[in-house]
């Protein structure tokens, strides 16, 4: 069994960086299917955040540049659920998928990532572990609250939430 | 390479929530791993929404006919035996339509792994019951009191036909399944992995798959404990079940050295 994250420079670093890219990506993808599917609202939130995370991961980058990194295969990460704490998982997704739901969406992975990172500023004894996963944290803790302030703000404005299938899935009789 | 580098540019149409996605991501996730060079590999399909797979990943893809990715898959292994040849599909595609090819391609044992995505749906048509659909499910006009027929079990058929690697993933899990096609690449014979990958456009309640998964490692080389394990277990259970290597078909063989044919002609 490779060293916890919170142990391991080096195996704390791979799993920022993978679960940066690996958000990064998943937002794109959310991206091109809202798309696909005449859900602007969605493509372009999913856009915006694909782009912010596209920073998180040059920055996490630029940090790994001065460190080894182990090479994990990708049932090697110990992530505390089935994938990367920032994904939005595929199945959350759906084309009448609304702004609200993307948010809350959002704001569960932010939560998700802030408590991984912060568990590990908790128990790792190596202080630039500590440094670094509190940073990561904290920053993540900063996505949570402005998904946070969205969604209170799409509350004030009315009607974001209704659900009208102007194309649905057709069944033959 | 990263396992970014496996998907193409083209852009998935697949519905938002659709489980292929998480299959797509575990495949390139698996060739990463594998350090496949793309031009070493080959994707092949038939006809549905899992079957357009191969034109999202870059790789050789074949995008053939319903029913149909297994003979085809067969072909390429066995005139080109150095490429790692995937065929894929649905449960429509692989088990009505395909469903003959499948239990000859389990007794074949060639060298190629065989992902079938089951959402339990045939949804690139729009939503009719399949080969697994469950007895009940009464959501299409075509079947409006379910199909009132037991599904079919794509394990157990799988084993007893001759299938020398059953495993089973979850799209809710596409760091397990990459594991899983991976281990199923690197076996030598038949390897099929059976995917539960929800349509949630057309079956809404398989998002509720996620909390009925469950974790059941079975790797047992014995057909008996296979079977009675896949007889027993609810249709849930994650995991590799059967792992046998067996001789891979086709049998290398000596050309004959002294046939009449040969005497005749031989200088
Ligand atoms: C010979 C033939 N018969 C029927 C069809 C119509 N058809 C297209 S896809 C499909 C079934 C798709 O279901 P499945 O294989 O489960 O894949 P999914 O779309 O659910 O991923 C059918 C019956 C066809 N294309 N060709």
């Amino acid at each position: 069994m490779k060293a916890k994250p919170y142990e391991d420079l080096g195996v704390f670093l791979a799993h920022s960086a993978t679960l940066e890219r690996e958000a990064a990506e998943r937002f794109y993808e959310l991206a091109a299917m809202m798309k696909v599917h005449n859900n602007d609202a969605l493509h372009e939130l999913f856009l915006e955040l694909a782009r912010y995370s596209v920073e998180h991961v040059n920055e996490v980058e630029d940090i790994c540049k001065d460190h080894d990194l182990p090479s994990l295969k990708p049932w090697e990460y110990q992530w505390p659920d089935l994938e990367a704490p920032e994904n939005i998982s595929y199945e959350s997704a759906h084309y009448l998928m609304s702004p609200k739901e993307a948010l809350e969406a959002v704001y569960k992975v932010e939560l998700k990532a802030e408590a991984f990172y912060r568990s590990i500023s908790l128990q790792a004894s190596d202080e630039d572990i500590r440094k670094y996963a509190h940073l990561f944290a904290e920053e993540e803790h900063e996505h949570a609250e402005a998904a946070k302030r969205s969604l209170e703000e799409l509350k004030l404005s009315k009607g974001q939430d209704e659900k009208v299938d102007l194309d649905p899935p057709f069944m033959p009789e | 390479m990263k396992p970014k580098a496996y998907k193409s540019g083209v852009k998935p149409i697949w519905c938002p929530g659709c489980g292929h996605y998480s299959v797509l991501n575990a495949i390139t996730k698996a060739l990463s791993v594998l350090d496949q060079q793309p031009e070493d590999c080959v994707l092949v399909s038939g006809i549905g929404c899992s079957a357009r797979l191969p034109a999202y990943a870059n790789a050789y893809g074949f995008h053939g006919v319903h029913g149909r990715a297994l003979p085809v898959a067969t072909g390429i292994k066995v005139a080109r035996p150095k490429l790692n040849v995937i065929a894929m599909g649905g449960d429509g595609d692989g088990f009505s339509i395909g469903g003959n090819h499948f239990l000859h391609a389990c007794r074949r044992n060639v060298d190629i792994v065989y992902i079938a995505m089951d959402n339990e749906v045939y949804g690139m048509t729009k939503g009719q019951a399949s080969p697994t659909t469950p007895e009940l499910w009464d959501h299409s006009k075509l079947t409006p009191h379910g199909p009132e027929v037991r599904p079919f079990q794509p394990c157990s058929i799988a084993l007893a036909s001759g299938a020398s690697f059953i495993a089973r993933g979850h799209s809710g899990d596409p760091n397990g399944l990459a594991k899983m096609i991976y281990e199923a690449i690197e076996h030598p014979g038949f390897a099929f992995v059976h995917v539960l990958s929800q349509c949630i456009t057309y079956c809404p309640e398989q998002s509720e798959w996620k909390e009925r998964v469950h974790d059941e490692e079975v790797v047992t080389a014995d057909p008996t404990e296979a079977a009675t394990f896949l007889q027993r277990e609810d249709g849930f259970s994650k995991g590799v079940f059967y792992r046998n290597p067996r001789d891979v078909w086709p049998m290398p063989h000596q050309p004959p050295q002294d046939s009449n044919l040969r005497k005749g002609f031989e200088l």
